[in-house]
């Protein structure tokens, strides 16, 4: 993919990823891979942003015989989710709106 | 390089971490290991870059996180979270890209920063407590002396209350300085990894 894509606009792929089915950390790196090229190394920490802000809850869970750390979305994450589609609706309409031509100063 | 040493070369590097972001960040990078399977070791491998480059990553963007933290609980008072801010900051200094003299170089003046800074707190609790003495040394006098003369006994009993009051203030002034020390230090650390990380950022 030619565009960067932000720290914050990851948080936002991550929430909307959780929201749908809770998800373990590669699993969600995968998605997050098919639009930005990020490293594991880069995502841990935004996890854990989300975590100890209260969007995200973990919890464990057997899988072949080892531990898995699912992330699932909460109350606050949702409604943080909310927001944040708000604010990309609106930064995609202007994007769309300058580059289609509607949108002039 | 295999999952084994890869791992186990990440975890000197990230052992210095408090003991919890450490179980947590060996626990995360585990798990990918796993997940990606024998087959996609090496992708993983290549795509962390060395254990080094992945320690400082976590510990930049940890450090990070730990600053925007700091702002938003500025009211709340959290001494064990500014220690572990000051700490993170230096080891994101030990992990960042530079020359081994210049990182002593930044070691020495961090360390002989520290070094004033305690010598300067030291110097404010010594007067501190010789305030604290002598006023209350004072107050005793000037109250046994109440019999003799009653004005001289206000006199002095005055100038004891009035050194204890400038130790209370001393100390109240000794945290504040302690507390913007730490604060400074860590958006300086944060500053500067910034500078250096521009080309990392690109890369995403």
């Amino acid at each position: 993919m030619y565009y960067p894509v932000s720290a914050l606009l990851i948080e936002f792929l991550i929430l909307s990823i959780v929201e749908k089915q809770d998800s373990y950390g590669y699993e969600i790196s995968q998605t997050i891979k098919l639009v930005a090229m990020i490293k594991e190394s880069t995502l841990y920490p935004i996890l854990k942003k989300l975590e100890k802000s209260g969007y995200l809850t973990t919890y464990s869970q057997e899988y072949q015989g080892r531990k898995r750390k699912y992330y699932s979305i909460t109350e606050e994450g949702k409604e943080q989710l909310i927001m944040l589609r708000e604010e990309w609706k609106s930064y995609k309409d202007t994007i769309d709106g300058i580059i289609e031509g509607r949108l002039r100063r | 390089m295999n999952k084994e040493q890869y791992l186990r070369e990440l975890k000197r590097y990230l052992r210095r971490l408090p003991k919890e972001e450490y179980e947590d960040a060996m626990d995360y990078f585990t798990e990918c290991f796993d997940e990606a399977g024998v087959e996609g070791e090496q992708q993983l491998i290549a795509e962390l870059g060395t254990p080094k480059e992945a320690a400082r990553e976590v510990f930049g963007n940890l450090l990070e996180k730990e600053v925007g933290k700091q702002e938003l609980i500025v009211h709340e008072q959290k001494e064990g979270s500014l220690l572990k801010g000051v700490l993170i900051a230096i080891l994101a200094i030990c992990a960042a890209p530079i020359g081994i003299p210049l990182l002593i170089v930044i070691l020495a003046l961090i360390f002989t920063a520290i070094c004033v800074v305690a010598s300067l707190i030291l110097c404010v609790v010594c007067i501190v407590i010789v305030g604290v003495l002598a006023g209350g040394k004072l107050f005793l006098r000037g109250i046994l002396a109440i019999p003799f003369s009653i004005s001289g006994a206000f006199i002095v009993i005055g100038t004891g209350v009035f050194a204890i009051g400038i130790g209370i203030i001393a100390i109240a002034l000794t945290m504040l300085a302690c507390k913007w020390s730490a604060k400074a230090f860590m958006w300086l650390t944060g500053k500067f990894l910034k500078r250096g990380g521009v080309k990392n950022d690109r890369e995403e």
